[in-house]
């Protein structure tokens, strides 16, 4: 009887597992070439479609790309302020003269293959490893200002704003940061992987602690959840879309005035794109306080 | 060939009214192959790409997707679900679902509100299936001169497919359409990615809903539709471009007055007058939504045929309209002086089907010729080389011409 009875939800649990049918989008890195605006380009039009919308077109002039982003502005409910048109159209007219979009996918690395402990580092030599296979990048500090990153977008990470959970730290380092230039790190041990771990979670922490108001939940309800989803963890509908997947709050806990600025002017390079335009200051102060109240840590 | 100048299209696009059958060769030239400008030959069109449930097709945009069917599968009375075109408008589209909560929820003006399973509309309703042309109303929206922005397709937006599912009238009819009821609206499950932008939602008016032959299909060449063409539901509109196709649709709407939105009331319209032309110096004033297709007719092979003097070369194509049902398609090697009738091949699958075509030339000398293919319908109504141009780059439909270079 009982065996009959873990049969039917053996087969109960299959027929519903077969009632659900996924996909996984290939997904591409954004291509910014060089040119005036990139930056400005690379926060206002990534979150609703990616550049091989621009790599079609026929070749236009500044007036019809001015026009276009108007349009977007206009009929799409783009967050852009009308005066930054000329400069994103300016980028629009010098990408097109740029050589073609090579096309480069996103890969998400496989599972690594040995197991960390994320509290068993010694920051201490993590700092050698840290030194040695971060700092180009994310800078001696951990600022996201080493000499490698010179025109990357997104561009590395600031590891001393707000504080990281350590697996998510992990990961970063074992699959790389798909959409971003981060790398996978396979050639370091687990040893190093652990010590570099301890290292880099030191290098930043917690944050004034606020106070969440229904204001504030409903406002990233409202604006940031398609994304980021309802808890902030980063699954949000679009989010399975996106080339860089979004902050997942609840393993990030950005520092307030870093938060601000990623929500005010937009993350160049990733779907994250400027509020300035839907949001005023109050509001957008409201959301950073908020996302900060999300955090779980491991 | 010369690109028609402005000043002769102006003239021209006045005179073609609409309902007119104009002579099919206003003049001889035409710029869909202009070499000046070969859109179908431009680089970003090479890279093809493998999307899941779909084989390699031109990559117009990743995200939200847009592909086209390569020419290849148009030899073919249906199109295969793996290389059938998509095209979504909102970069939040469905990548899970789960058909266990999946609903299809038909509400607003009727007696009983529905929410029906996928199951349930196997169950509980009659299966009905229909061949039919989807088509982008922007397909071959590259060719317009001058250029458009937009999706820039050559004729790959579009395919031929085997649908089978329920007729909307039956499941208007299930949930007793109240009186008064004007127009219904459709929604599927794509999100736009923010909170400013329109969801994507289309109507029809109600007449045309419950005609018997719009219908919500769950497979597609009888197998589920793909995830990236609407599974698990998609609203078929016979006749009509597929942007009425509403994709993994979830909400049908009766509503008791006129449907007000931003995919009906500002996207996806066409000039009212001047058989739906304008010219970028004179936009029309009046548009209306886009409907039904237009009567059009396209080479798929050759484009790229190495032709020899005095051997035989096979020209294969297809042609549909809006249901009304194509007769015939002609040839012509001149430049539209003298033309001739090809034969129908592969099977007629029904008035909303497209009818493949073939024929076989032989190059009289070596040098260059012009082909060009026009289709004839039930009303007597024939495609012409009349320019054609709207601001949206939609329902392209002239005689479709191409350049053989012949060799000794």
């Amino acid at each position: 009887m009982k065996r009959i009875a873990l049969l039917v939800i053996v087969l109960a649990a299959s027929i519903a597992q077969a009632q659900v049918k996924s996909i996984e989008l290939p997904k591409y890195q954004p291509y910014l070439p060089p040119g005036p605006g990139r930056e400005l380009f690379a926060t206002s039009c990534l979150s609703c479609h990616a550049t091989r919308y621009i790599t079609m077109q026929p070749v236009m002039t500044q007036g019809k790309w001015e026009e276009s982003v108007r349009k977007m502005i206009k009929t799409y409910g783009a967050p852009i302020s009308e005066e930054l048109v000329p400069e994103i159209a300016q980028y629009l007219v010098a990408f097109q003269q740029a050589p073609l979009d090579p096309l480069s996918r996103v890969t998400a690395n496989p599972e690594p293959k040995i197991s960390f402990d994320p509290n068993a580092g010694d920051a201490g030599k993590g700092k050698a490893v840290y030194a040695r296979a971060c700092a180009s990048c994310h800078g001696t500090e951990g600022k996201g200002d080493g000499p490698a990153m010179a025109n990357l977008l997104p561009v590395a990470t600031n590891l001393t704003a707000g504080r990281f959970a350590r697996s998510a730290v992990v990961r970063a380092i074992t699959h790389g940061v798909p959409g971003t230039s981060m790398p996978a790190f396979p050639s370091l041990s687990a040893g190093d992987v652990q010590d570099v771990v301890a290292c880099v979670t030191q290098m930043g922490g917690a944050t004034e602690p606020t106070i969440v108001s229904d204001q504030a939940k409903l406002l990233f309800t409202q604006n940031c959840a398609s994304c980021h989803g309802n808890d902030g963890r980063g699954d949000g509908f679009n989010a399975s879309t996106l080339p860089r997947a979004p902050t997942n709050f609840s393993q990030r806990e950005p520092a307030t005035e870093q938060a601000l600025k990623a929500i005010t002017d937009g993350v160049a390079g990733t779907p994250m794109p400027s509020w300035k335009a839907k949001l005023a200051d109050p509001q957008r102060k409201l959301l950073a306080d908020y996302v900060r109240t999300l955090y779980h840590g491991d | 060939m010369h690109l028609i100048d402005r000043r002769t299209f102006l003239k021209i696009s006045g005179l073609t009214g609409a309902g007119i059958v104009a002579p099919r060769v206003v003049f001889a030239a035409d710029a869909t192959s202009a070499a000046a400008d070969r859109p179908q030959a431009a680089p970003w069109r090479s890279r093809l790409v493998k999307f899941p449930e779909k084989t390699e097709m031109i990559l117009l945009t990743d995200r939200p997707p847009q592909l086209e069917t390569p020419l290849k599968y148009f030899k073919q009375d249906l199109t295969p679900n793996e290389a059938f075109f998509v095209r979504w408008h909102l970069s939040g589209i469905p990548t899970s679902v789960d058909l266990g909560t999946f609903r299809l929820s038909v509400g607003g003006h009727v007696e009983k509100p529905l929410s029906l399973s996928v199951a349930d509309l196997k169950k509980n309703f009659e299966p009905v299936s229909l061949v039919a042309v989807g088509q982008c109303s922007g397909n071959s929206r590259s060719f317009f001169q001058p250029r458009v922005a937009g999706g820039q397709w050559a004729n790959g937006a579009m395919g031929c497919a085997k649908w089978t599912g329920v007729r909307l009238k039956d499941l208007l009819e299930r949930a007793g359409v109240k009186s008064g009821a004007v127009d219904v609206r459709f929604a599927g499950l794509d999100e736009p990615p923010l909170p400013d932008t329109a969801k994507f939602v289309k109507s029809l008016d109600l007449q045309h809903a419950a005609d018997g032959e719009v219908m919500v299909a769950y497979a597609m060449n009888d197998a589920d539709l793909p995830m990236l063409n609407g599974y698990p539901l998609r609203l078929i509109v016979p006749g009509w471009f597929a942007t009425y196709w509403v994709k993994s649709l979830n909400q049908i709407n009766v509503l008791p007055e006129k449907f007000k939105g931003f995919w009906m009331d500002k996207a996806y319209r066409i000039p009212k007058a001047d058989n739906h032309n304008e010219s970028p110096q004179r936009l029309a004033t009046e548009t209306i939504p886009i409907n039904r297709h237009t009567l059009r007719s396209i080479f798929v092979t050759p484009p790229n045929v190495a032709a020899l003097a005095d051997k035989p070369i096979e020209v294969e194509g297809l042609a549909f309209d809006d249901g009304t049902g194509v007769t015939k398609v002609e040839l012509s090697s001149d430049g539209g002086k003298s033309w001739n009738e090809t034969k129908f091949v592969g099977d007629d699958m029904g008035k909303y089907a497209w009818r493949r075509w073939k024929t076989s030339w032989t190059p009289p000398a070596p040098g260059s010729f012009t082909l060009m293919c026009c289709a004839t319908n039930k009303a007597g109504v024939m495609q012409t080389t009349a320019p054609q141009w709207n601001r949206s780059g939609y329902q392209r439909n002239v005689i479709e011409q191409i350049q053989v270079e012949v060799r000794a």
